[in-house]
């Protein structure tokens, strides 16, 4: 029984991770209709860019995180734009594999700088735990939830509250009025991917701590990813984070009873059932 | 094309080998092109059936003793069952969905093969010899002229298809769906059939390609592999007849001309693949083809 809430909480830990990459995948695919196959990859810089920082500057986490933001944001905002030169030619095939390749680049060019082996973060995150009656939870696991959940609400009244986030709805619901409105797509664009890649650096740069940084990371997360933005309807925000969230604890409950092996069969199970018995998600009633 | 029957006299052994594989890549491409390039379907996964049909064509002949032949159409025809089974559900979604799924049923795949303690998990199989009759198929010499006829074969019937009631059909589906729904197309039946096609050429190209490397393991069939694929598509030409068999064979013995660089390997492969989409979505025999109608219309 224990072992079972570890597994749980686990689980949520890897979520909330997995729900900053959903949210990405989301919010790059809301108003430019491209569904990012490089997201992982570009989010696994972040990892890398956190890991390297935090071993040669000796940062603490606050300053790392405070540094990867900006990184994260001109990253993100250079690349989006340029793999929209694609969706000019109106084919769907062309930028899915555009966004794919760029991931591959992006992954070797990580190999050729830093190697294909791990590495791991050093000790930044408390290493103390919080004892309670029956189990004790590492701190770290609650500062990762902490850090995912503030980072979650941010997008999400940023989204609901400010001018930016309602342009970018606009653009969503209707590319033609939110011009005639003075709306400049391109900007919304590339401020959308500056936004995904900055959420997507950070949860990449948490997982390190768990996983340590190494060039499959952005394939490995991206495809559960993937499912919890499907379950979600890949146009919800919400639906997207409890997507990832589902994933993650199904993730944990194979890892911790099976083998970690078989998460990816697990993915795959989860993201044909969904496709099979409501292709739309949980979350939207349009189709995809 | 009876001409190119005399290659293996020219040609080295060493250089042998890659004509050879140049001609598995060349039906794979071909395969990849009948979803990829002529019914739009994104498929992520295709190197999985690659992969299929070279383990089910294995384990005929260890397990069942089956003679080669059998055992290469029994690989072609798993490799199509899966094909079946993965589409039926898969063109019911968008795009999108379709390439989702088959993106994460190209990665839960290798997992399962791994996991296969007969056909070697993680570790590989060693391909059991091939012979046809008494004639043993060794060496790449006699296996040119095993792969030479079959891949001419599945290249004729390509063509023969493209030109049928089914390839009309495919190309009006992907051109406008809802067009050709209305003469009486029936797109998800036609979407299925294109995919348990190209399915089919994949898992014959794994068949052949399990004797040319002796060696085949979980590993070779992921998404890197798909990438080479859709990179020879890309390049050569989506949707053309010609274009695959170009791209194969430039993407084959490219490797060997940029030997030094073998480290940039893959990155070199995805910036090409990044440019030729932005720059030359058509590829390059789609590019000969736009400038020969060019051509064509200023002279009438």
């Amino acid at each position: 029984m224990i072992y079972l809430v570890e597994i749980l909480i686990s689980g949520i830990v890897m979520g909330s991770m997995y729900s900053l990459i959903s949210l990405g995948l989301v919010i790059i695919y809301k108003p430019t209709r491209v569904l990012n196959f490089a997201h992982g990859d570009i989010s696994m810089v972040g990892a890398y860019f956190g890991v390297q920082a935090c071993l040669m500057m000796q940062l603490t986490l606050g300053l790392t995180i405070g540094l990867l933001i900006p990184f994260a944001f001109i990253v993100g905002g250079a690349i989006g734009p340029l793999l929209n030169i694609p969706l000019k030619q109106n084919r769907i095939t062309s930028i899915v594999i555009a966004s794919l390749s760029m991931g591959i680049v992006i992954q070797e060019l990580l190999v050729l700088k830093f190697g294909a082996f791990p590495f791991y973060l050093p000790a930044i995150f408390p290493e103390k735990s919080l004892d309670l009656p029956v189990i004790s939870i590492q701190y770290a696991n609650l500062l990762i939830i902490a850090i995912s959940v503030v980072v979650m609400l941010v997008m999400l009244s940023f989204f609901k509250f400010t001018k930016f986030g309602i342009a970018m709805r606009a653009v969503c619901q209707n590319r033609e009025a939110s011009l005639v409105m003075g709306i400049n797509p391109t900007v919304v664009v590339a401020f959308s991917w500056g936004l995904a890649s900055v959420i997507g650096m950070i949860s990449c740069f948490l997982l390190s701590s768990r996983m340590g940084a190494f060039p499959l990371l952005g394939i490995t997360v991206v495809i559960k990813a993937f499912t919890g933005a499907v379950i979600g309807g890949l146009t919800s925000l919400v639906g997207a984070v409890f997507g990832a969230f589902l994933v993650g604890i199904i993730d944990s409950l194979v890892g911790g009873y099976f083998s970690g092996d078989y998460q990816t069969i697990a993915a795959f199970m989860a993201l044909l059932l969904i496709l099979l018995l409501r292709p739309n998600g949980l979350f939207v009633k349009k189709s995809l | 094309m009876i001409i190119l029957l005399g290659i293996p006299l020219i040609v080295s052994d060493f250089y042998l080998y890659y004509v050879d594989l140049t001609l598995i890549y060349a039906i794979l491409t071909t395969g990849l092109n009948i979803v990829l390039g002529i019914t739009k379907l994104i498929n992520f996964g295709f190197a999985s059936f690659f992969g299929i049909g070279a383990y089910a064509t294995g384990a005929s002949m260890m397990l069942f003793n089956l003679p080669y032949l059998p055992s290469l159409l029994f690989g072609g025809i798993v490799s199509s069952f899966v094909g079946l089974l993965l589409a039926v559900p898969g063109v019911r979604l968008a795009e999108i969905g379709f390439a989702l799924l088959t993106f994460a049923f190209g990665e839960a795949i290798v997992t399962v093969i791994g996991h296969i303690k007969f056909l070697g998990a993680y570790n590989g199989l060693m391909f059991p010899s091939v012979s046809i009759g008494l004639l043993d198929l060794k060496g790449n010499f006699r296996l040119f002229y095993l792969y030479y006829p079959i891949a001419l074969a599945l290249f004729i019937i390509y063509i023969n298809v493209m030109k049928s009631i089914i390839g009309r059909a495919f190309i009006a589906l992907a051109d406008r769906p809802v067009a050709a729904q209305s003469m009486g197309v029936n797109v998800n039946r036609y979407q299925v059939l294109s995919i348990v096609l190209s399915s089919f050429y994949a898992g014959i190209a794994g068949g052949l390609f399990g004797p040319l490397v002796t060696f085949i393991d979980p590993g070779s069939f992921d998404i890197m592999q798909t990438i080479l694929i859709f990179m020879m598509l890309i390049i050569g030409g989506t949707g053309t007849s010609i274009g695959p068999i170009i791209g194969a064979g430039l993407l084959i013995f490219m490797p060997e001309i940029l030997r030094e660089f073998s480290e940039y390997q893959n990155l070199i492969y995805g910036i090409i693949l990044l440019v030729f989409i932005i720059v030359m979505p058509e590829g390059i025999w789609g590019r000969i083809l736009v400038w020969q109608s060019g051509r064509f219309q200023r002279k009438r």
